[in-house]
């Protein structure tokens, strides 16, 4: 039988996996990539609490709004880098160390 | 095994393999592809746990949204002739050691930790509870997440616009 605690050993691998994405990528993207994989851990981890504590549907709500706003920051995200690129012509994050355009 | 067991394990092994290629592809294209099958697992776990709903949600935002978007990028600012991204071996094993000690870490916090885990509870339709929980309780943020959906539409297509 499948528990709360297989769920949340797959989130903390899944979030594990994503903080070293974002520390070791020199790529922009690939560190949207690794933003991308820890809120997709946070999410699973509050369905898997909401369905097995509570009979309210309160951390589906949360999971929800946490898609919604990963989108919302990813086309805000993916406009500065490709703006970044096109002023430095190259997307990684090392090279973005000046602050006049 | 039942066919719950089968279904979790496949798509927790699914999740993770893939997301291990994201962490340490040295093509970024291939990364991109492998986050398509890490957001497919996570949709499948939500629908293991009966949150049909989120499930839904994950597929068509995540993989249809974000990821097309993560994708368009990479293919606007790479060259892909060689597009490897340099990552050597020491960033590699950076990357490893990061992961076990983050690992041993939650396993340090969690091991002792008490939850009130009873069987999961499906209290009825999922769309239906879902919906009406944003129709009554969460109706400020559900307004104020739209409306910053909106502004994020429009500064993301004024910032990456073709200054004239």
């Amino acid at each position: 039988m499948i528990g709360l605690t297989h769920y949340v050993v797959v989130s903390v691998v899944l979030f594990a996996l994503g903080l070293a994405t974002v520390m070791i990528r020199k790529n922009a993207i690939a560190v949207l990539m690794g933003i991308e994989l820890i809120l997709n851990a946070s999410a699973l981890n509050f369905v898997a609490f909401s369905r097995f504590n509570t009979a309210s549907m309160r951390g589906e709500i949360t999971a929800l709004f946490v898609i919604v706003l990963a989108v919302a920051e990813a086309a805000v995200a993916l406009a500065i880098v490709l703006n970044f690129y096109k002023q430095i012509g190259s997307a990684n994050v090392d090279e973005a160390d000046i602050m006049k355009g | 095994m039942n066919w719950e067991s089968v279904v979790f394990y496949l798509a927790a092994a699914l999740t993770i393999g893939s997301a291990m290629v994201v962490t340490f592809s040295r093509r970024l294209i291939v990364a991109g592809f492998a986050l398509l099958a890490t957001f497919g697992g996570v949709a499948i776990l939500y629908g293991v746990l009966g949150a049909s709903f989120i499930s839904g949600a994950q597929l068509l935002l995540y993989i249809g949204g974000v990821l097309v978007l993560l994708l368009f990028a990479i293919v606007l600012t790479q060259d892909m002739e060689h597009a490897r991204i340099s990552m050597s071996g020491a960033q590699r094993f950076l990357g490893l050691l990061l992961v076990a000690v983050t690992l041993v870490l939650f396993y340090i916090v969690l091991k002792d930790a008490l939850w009130l885990a009873k069987a999961p509870v499906y209290a009825g339709p999922d769309p239906k509870g879902v919906g009406s929980l944003f129709m009554s309780d969460y109706i400020l943020p559900f307004e104020a997440v739209s409306v910053l959906l909106l502004i994020a539409l429009v500064g993301a297509g004024y910032m990456a616009r073709r200054k004239t």
